[in-house]
């Protein structure tokens, strides 16, 4: 008995640094040490990026996409490792009911934002690797007529309806 | 399994449900009959107490029924509330009230709000993704159906080209909807209001004609009477948008200056990722308000969504009660037939036949009930539906689908597993006692 305390001693030793790991790890920091909520490139500023925890097969990503420019970008889809597969979807009642629809790019105007939010439009991934937890982070390939943009999602409880900083300034 | 079963198509789900929950009863069933034919026994019993038998039936139905018509009547009307604002993509209007704006154009039930310009009208219209570009004047009645000021382009876009007579050609000619109160031919003097407040002396010498008649569409337009946005701003006295020199040209181009305003434009975008550019575009601070009114709607089913699971709970307690009378009625069904069953006993049946003749003369009441509960359902949300209907020219249907076959279905399965508790209770019975019964 004595041994097996000491073993699960040993264990709990071991496995404390990966216990008290930051579930934000690998993830930008700001100058606060808090993970950011913006990303910007070449006048494209993504803010807020999330999603709701699930353990399904698809997520929805919404975010709000300001166009600073001096010209029209285009939002294209995105990648990310964690997901079969990505695809802009926009929101339809058909019969009632409510569906998420494929579409092809959106051009946001010079000055102008795409906000996708819930039951508008959104960023579908497909085909997730592994159940999504409130407060995980999650890497994102955001694919625009800029190029690519590496986004942190922050994963929100399964009933969100923004995200947990939206209204803040950034 | 979990991946198989998303993968599989909705109907194909629901059907696998469906037998689900039956299948634990035809397992019963065949566990129970198997080399027995208690058919004519059951015939007998059924003929023998067909009073009795009809009430119980009659009970189940009408309570099942209640809720399943509650749950069709409440998808009839999501249904019917979302077709009507099928025609309306994305609309703009000033800054506000998403909630009042879109119960102002889709279910025109107007507020009074700030206008939009004419250059915004003229940019909306002129937008290289905008194939139509309606703007709305409210304001105005006749006989309480409302009177809208609208493009000529609006009228075969509502009702998909479905119209009898013409479009107007003049400031005065009218197109009314399929239940508006008058036909083509007759004329009309508007009020200036809605409801007992309209001043029907405002517009005294105004005569619209109707020209054409639009088929009926399930939506609360189909009450309205649409005439040139032109005419509502001139008996307003107001300009009419175009040049004096224009003469009586109706419809756009707006002249910007001379344009009075609109509360709101109804948009139909050219493809439906357009309809998202658009309201990136029309969506600015202390200028304009773009909003689709299918996501409002969405998220009032969101909140009618908790109203939807309270009545489901009150729908499943209701059904636990019924299965508890359920149980109840057959115990004392159970009784009366007890000397029948103490004669079988008595005359060497099997236990296993006693059981399984008393336990199919009561699935036989359940499932007749079940099937009546249905039909009850369906007439009960029929007859709602055409009231809502008429109180709100949104067309409601009311249909069955596979939630209320579910729910009669789970009915019928647990109501059908309890009834054998009675069915066990008799063979443990007397048969003395019973033959003296």
């Amino acid at each position: 008995m004595t041994r097996f305390f000491l073993a699960l001693g040993a264990l709990l030793f071991t496995a404390s640094p990966l216990l008290a790991a930051d579930p934000d790890h690998g993830h930008d920091h700001n100058a606060d040490g808090e993970v950011s909520h913006v990303f910007e490139q070449a006048g494209l500023h993504v803010v807020h990026p999330w999603t709701r925890a699930t353990s399904g097969r698809d997520a929805l990503i919404f975010m709000d996409l300001e166009n600073e420019g001096d010209a029209p970008i285009t939002l294209l889809g995105a990648h990310a490792h964690w997901a079969e597969s990505a695809e802009i979807v926009g929101f339809a009642l058909e019969n009632g009911e409510e569906r998420y629809l494929p579409l092809p790019s959106i051009p946001v105007a010079p000055g102008h934002d795409l906000v996708l939010r819930p039951k508008e439009v959104a960023l579908r991934l497909s085909g997730l690797s592994e159940a999504l937890v409130k407060g995980q982070h999650l890497d994102l390939e955001l694919q625009t007529s800029l190029g690519e943009l590496e986004i942190d999602v922050m994963v929100e409880a399964a009933d969100a309806t923004n995200h947990g900083h939206a209204g803040h300034s950034h | 399994m979990e991946d198989i079963w998303f993968r599989l198509p909705p109907g194909i789900q629901d059907g696998l449900v469906l037998v689900a929950l039956v299948l634990p009863v035809l397992a019963l069933a065949l566990f129970l009959l198997r080399g027995f034919a208690p058919g004519p026994l059951i015939a007998a019993l059924l003929r023998r107490f067909r009073w009795a038998n009809a009430v119980f039936v009659a009970l189940i139905a009408i309570s099942v029924g209640m809720g399943i018509g509650l749950i069709a009547q409440e998808r009839g009307l999501r249904v019917g509330m979302a077709h009507a604002a099928d025609k309306f993509d994305l609309v703009v209007s000033a800054p506000g009230s998403e909630m009042t704006m879109m119960l102002a154009s889709v279910f025109l039930q107007p507020s009074d709000v700030p206008l939009l310009s004419g250059a915004v009208y003229n940019e909306i219209a002129g937008h290289e993704n905008v194939e139509i570009a309606a703007p709305l004047a409210f304001g105005d009645s006749y006989q309480g159906a409302s009177v809208i000021g609208t493009i000529a382009d609006f009228v075969p876009y509502l009702s998909d080209g479905r119209m009898e007579g013409r479009i107007w050609t003049t400031p005065f000619e009218a197109i009314a909807g399929a239940g508006a109160p008058v036909d083509i031919g007759e004329s009309f003097t508007p009020a200036h209001g809605h409801g007992d407040g309209a001043d029907g002396d405002e517009h005294e010498g105004v005569v619209f004609t109707v020209v054409g008649k639009m088929a009926r569409t399930g939506t609360p337009w189909d009450k309205a009477i649409l005439i040139p946005v032109e005419a509502v701003w001139r008996v307003h006295g107001l300009a009419d948008g175009h040049r004096v020199s224009d003469g009586d040209r109706l419809g756009p181009p707006f002249d910007a200056a001379l344009f009075p305003g609109t509360p709101a434009i109804v948009v139909h975008a050219s493809a439906l990722w357009a309809n998202y550019a658009l309201k990136s575009e029309f969506s600015r601070d202390r200028e304009t308000m773009a909003f689709f009114p299918g996501t409002i709607l969405a998220n009032l089913y969101g909140i009618m969504g908790d109203l939807r699971r309270a009545m489901s709970l009150m729908s499943v307690v209701t059904q636990v009660l019924v299965a508890a009378s359920v149980l109840l009625g057959l115990s004392i069904l159970t009784r009366l037939v007890q000397r029948q069953t103490a004669m079988l006993r008595a005359l060497g049946a099997p236990r296993r036949f006693v059981v399984a003749v008393i336990w199919s003369y009561g699935v036989t009441l359940l499932v007749l009930g079940t099937v009546g509960g249905l039909l009850v359902g369906w007439g009960a949300a029929e007859l709602l539906s055409r009231v809502v209907t008429s109180h709100t020219d949104i067309l409601v249907r009311a249909s069955l689908g596979w939630s209320e076959v579910h729910l009669a279905a789970a009915f019928l399965a647990v109501t059908s597993l309890l009834s054998l508790v009675p069915a066990l209770a008799i063979p443990r019975q007397p048969i003395t006692e019973g033959l003296r019964a």
